[in-house]
């Protein structure tokens, strides 16, 4: 079948206005009416920049200088206006309460129907017949506090297929889901794409959630260039990826560390469709020759939680006599989906709300009684979003800002502020202004903070939020030599699976409120029913034990933990 | 997410009762129409029946008592506090705008009671009495959408309308982006209870106000372009998904208010003066 190209970029490069380097350069590349494409690439890659190019925001709301020749659905973006694009282009944004606009599900489904001001009946069929495609039917007067961040991203979704455009964009859809619900969202994708035909772009950079169905094209983007355009087999069979930052999936990782080396004929684009035949042998005598793992010695506790119970309105309950306790020196992550109780108990340990119930002891001493200062000088705590924390101009004052409220004198919180800037690797910007810095650097600065403050735990709150593989795994590998240099103990309040994998020993995994599971990170991991309670899936190394038929799947898990962690420091 | 601690008691509440199957369009008309006749009326008769007239309308509401239960004893509590006012200021102003004196008792030589002046203070009470229950009921069965849909009906500039309803949507987003980086703050040591200095605690302030201001900005950035990519802001006109057709009720209420209209006025000219004052 020979389709018609709906997006045509030729020697296409834009620069923008606030920027000296130009963000995208000399791109060439087509997409077919019809194609599932995959954009996938490093933060700072360029990739979102392609989006708006599409959309059209480049150049009618970021202003820019641009050169080369764009086509997109036949028009020509930049002297296209934006309003007819988007009868052509549809877009789904990464922030699912930003682009939720409407006070009820209908309303936002109907948003562009209402700017077009189309008769009131004619809006209402409309909507029930675009909410009924996202299976969102049932909610058409809900308000947008009462839905999930799933049920928003499928609203957004039918507010574009009410327009009837043909292609429809996805800027990174997977950053504010969890595992399940991200599972979903891929799913749904593809059933549009199969049931209606219309091209689909996905920007991303799971690789291996995005890969759970079929896509015709990866499109891999660094430093504004476009490195790879091949189909996923090919893509895969080669390390280009893992060089350009991109995580790849976890069964190619197992795959490769056992020595084996793959071909397009192996259909490496999935587990399901992956041809093992040829590697089978491989895998075995690897996990076979797994060296005895020693436990871990037991240190004595530093935090210890009872029976915490806490309710937000006093009928829903939050959190319900949950209790555990972390070692000194442990490395932990705190599971569950959204809405599961995580960010509350965190609140708790932290002390900034006060539990129902229960209680909290440091090394032996009740500190339940304790405030949110007191605690701060035992427990640092690292926000999701950077711009949550940052309250000074320059990097050397945010950093100085926590010892400064405490009244250290200022010659020792020079030499403070100057060591920490020097372990995380930020001294040379230490008189940049704040705002001269990416997303990831800023979260840089936040750990820095908090670590000058000296705390013997540290909790980080979704760390992997906003930042792609390579990035993460700079800080993460930073935090985790501190841990082994320092004894920092880590607790991880996270829904991201691999980061569980790759960074912690132990995990607790909350549902609805309930602690219902604590144990090693190999052991849940190989407990899929468990995993499946908790809206979080099992990764890729559980589905390749099986596939295996081997029966100790925690013990294959642990097996990869230990030689990827051997590889990754070095 | 959180279910936050902190909730907006003056807020649309559904109840799908009669008032509020009335489009936006003829609530917000009644409820300015409701305002003008009691802001130019001093007729105590009138007044009150406008009074029960609101208490009836709202119970017709079915709006849970408890709900309002604080509005009502902060309305009592200014319409006594104002009326008590007026009378230490200016003790004589009923007599001198009515135009006749007949002293009931004396307080002090300046504190003298008269009927003129309880009709007087009652009329002032009465206004704003008769205004409360309309405005409840206008806040409580009108979706903010709908409002928004009828503010742009009585010819406000579309953009504008929508505001009002973007304000309420996020709002509560901004409430717990501010709970979220009063936690940060916190724990790395900012204080901004009464144990510090008030100096200090303004510069603490701003350590929470400053990052607030960057996020909401960075929001209304992705606000802005989630709603360019989906037309906003093209047309001259636009139509709203929740505006409520005119059904026959409407024109029942909208017919009843011409009805009053009229001797509502004959009424006021009537009287000499500016107050009804039988005595």
């Amino acid at each position: 079948m020979i389709a018609d190209p709906i997006v045509e970029f030729s020697l296409f490069s834009f620069r923008y206005e606030s920027r000296k380097e130009a963000t995208l350069e000399d791109i060439s590349l087509t997409i077919k009416s019809g194609e599932k494409i995959l954009i996938a690439g490093p933060s700072g890659s360029g990739k979102t920049t392609i989006g708006n190019c599409l959309n059209g925001l480049i150049p009618h709301s970021f202003k820019g200088v641009g050169s080369g020749r764009l086509k997109v659905a036949g028009f020509e973006p930049a002297s296209t206006d934006l309003h007819e694009l988007s009868k052509s282009v549809g877009t789904v944004l990464q922030d699912t309460d930003g682009q939720f606009v409407g006070l009820s599900v209908g309303e936002d489904i109907a948003f562009a129907l209402e700017n077009d001001a189309r008769p009131r009946d004619e809006m209402h069929t409309a909507v029930s017949r675009a909410a009924s495609l996202v299976e969102m039917g049932e909610y058409l007067n809900r308000s947008p506090f009462a839905l999930s961040g799933g049920q928003k991203q499928r609203v957004s979704l039918a507010g574009i297929l009410i327009d009837d455009v043909d292609l429809l964009l996805f800027d990174e859809p997977l950053a504010n889901l969890d595992p399940a619900t991200g599972k979903l969202a891929i799913e749904l994708i593809d059933q549009l794409h199969r049931e209606t035909g219309k091209t689909i772009i996905i920007i991303e950079h799971r690789l291996e959630d995005v890969l759970h169905r079929p896509i015709d094209r990866i499109i891999l983007i660094d430093r504004g260039k476009v490195i790879a355009d091949e189909s996923p087999d090919s893509m895969l069979t080669d390390g280009t990826l893992a060089t350009h930052g991109i995580r790849e999936p976890l069964y190619l990782s197992a795959l490769r560390l056992a020595g084996g080396s793959l071909r397009v004929e192996d259909h490496p684009a999935s587990l399901d469709s992956l041809d093992l035949d040829r590697h089978r042998d491989n895998l075995v005598s690897w996990f076979d020759s797994r060296p005895m793992v020693a436990e871990r010695p037991h240190q004595p506790k530093l935090l210890t939680v009872k029976g915490i119970s806490y309710s937000y309105d006093g009928e829903l309950t939050t959190l319900d006599k949950v209790g555990f306790s972390i070692e000194s020196g442990e490395r932990i992550s705190l599971l569950g989906e959204n809405g599961a109780g995580k960010s509350t108990l965190a609140k708790i340990i932290m002390g900034l709300i006060k539990p129902d119930e229960g209680n909290l002891s440091w090394s032996g001493n009740v500190i339940t009684g304790e405030n949110i200062s007191e605690r701060s000088r035992k427990i640092g705590f690292v926000m999701q979003n950077p711009n949550h924390m940052i309250s000074q101009h320059l990097i050397r004052d945010e950093v100085a800002f926590g010892p400064r409220l405490r009244g250290v004198c200022e010659a020792d919180v020079t030499e403070r502020v100057e060591s920490t800037l020097r372990t995380c690797g930020l001294y040379p910007f230490r008189n940049w202004p704040i705002s001269a810095l990416s997303y990831g650097q800023k979260k840089r600065v936040t750990i820095a903070a908090i670590l000058i403050m000296e705390p013997q735990l540290l909790i980080m709150d979704e760390p992997t939020a906003g930042q792609d593989y390579f990035h993460y795994t700079e800080f993460m590998e930073f935090i985790t030599k501190l841990n082994r240099e320092s004894g920092l103990t880590i607790l991880l309040v996270t829904h991201d699976l691999h980061l569980a994998l790759e960074y912690t020993e132990r995990s607790l995994v909350l549902s609805h409120g309930y602690l219902i599971a604590d144990d090693s990170v190999p052991k849940i991991f190989a407990d899929s029913e468990l995993l499946t309670r908790a809206s979080l899936k099992p990764t890729s190394l559980y589905g390749l034990a099986r596939k295996l038929n081997i029966e100790a799947v925690d013990e294959f898990i642990a097996h990869f933990i230990s030689s990827e962690g051997a590889v990754r420091s070095g | 997410m959180d279910k936050s601690k902190i909730t907006f008691g003056l807020s649309y509440i559904e109840t799908g009762s009669p008032l509020h199957r009335l489009s936006g369009f003829t609530k917000l008309v009644l409820f300015l129409w409701w305002i003008t006749l009691i802001l130019t009326t001093f007729d105590l008769r009138v007044l009150t029946g406008f009074f029960i007239v609101g208490i009836v309308l709202l119970s017709l509401a079915q709006i849970p008592f408890k709900v309002y239960r604080p509005f009502v004893f902060f309305m009592v509590y200014i319409v006594t506090l104002n009326t008590l006012f007026i009378y230490l200021f200016a003790p004589l102003q009923g007599p001198e705008f009515i135009g006749s004196h007949t002293e009931l008792f004396i307080f002090t030589k300046r504190y003298v009671v008269t009927l003129e002046t309880l009709v007087y203070l009652a009329v002032i009470a009465v206004k704003f009495l008769a205004i409360f229950p309309m405005a409840l009921l206008f806040v409580f069965s009108t979706h903010p959408t709908e409002f928004a849909a009828s503010l742009n009906k009585i010819k406000v500039p579309y953009p504008i309308a929508y505001a009002v309803s973007l304000t309420l949507r996020y709002l509560p987003e901004i409430t717990k982006d501010f709970v979220n980086i009063l936690h940060a703050q916190q724990a790395r040591g900012v204080d901004i209870s009464r144990n510090v200095s008030l100096r200090k605690r303004i510069r603490n302030i701003a350590s929470i106000l400053f990052p607030l201001i960057l996020s909401s900005l960075e929001k209304a950035d992705v606000i802005t372009n989630a709603m360019t990519l989906r037309g906003f802001g093209k047309g001259h006109s636009r139509t709203w998904y929740n505006a409520r057709p005119m059904a026959i009720g409407d024109w029942v209420v909208l017919a009843a208010m011409a009805v009053w209209t009229v001797p509502h006025f004959i009424i006021r000219a009537s009287i000499d003066g500016l107050f009804w004052y039988p005595f």
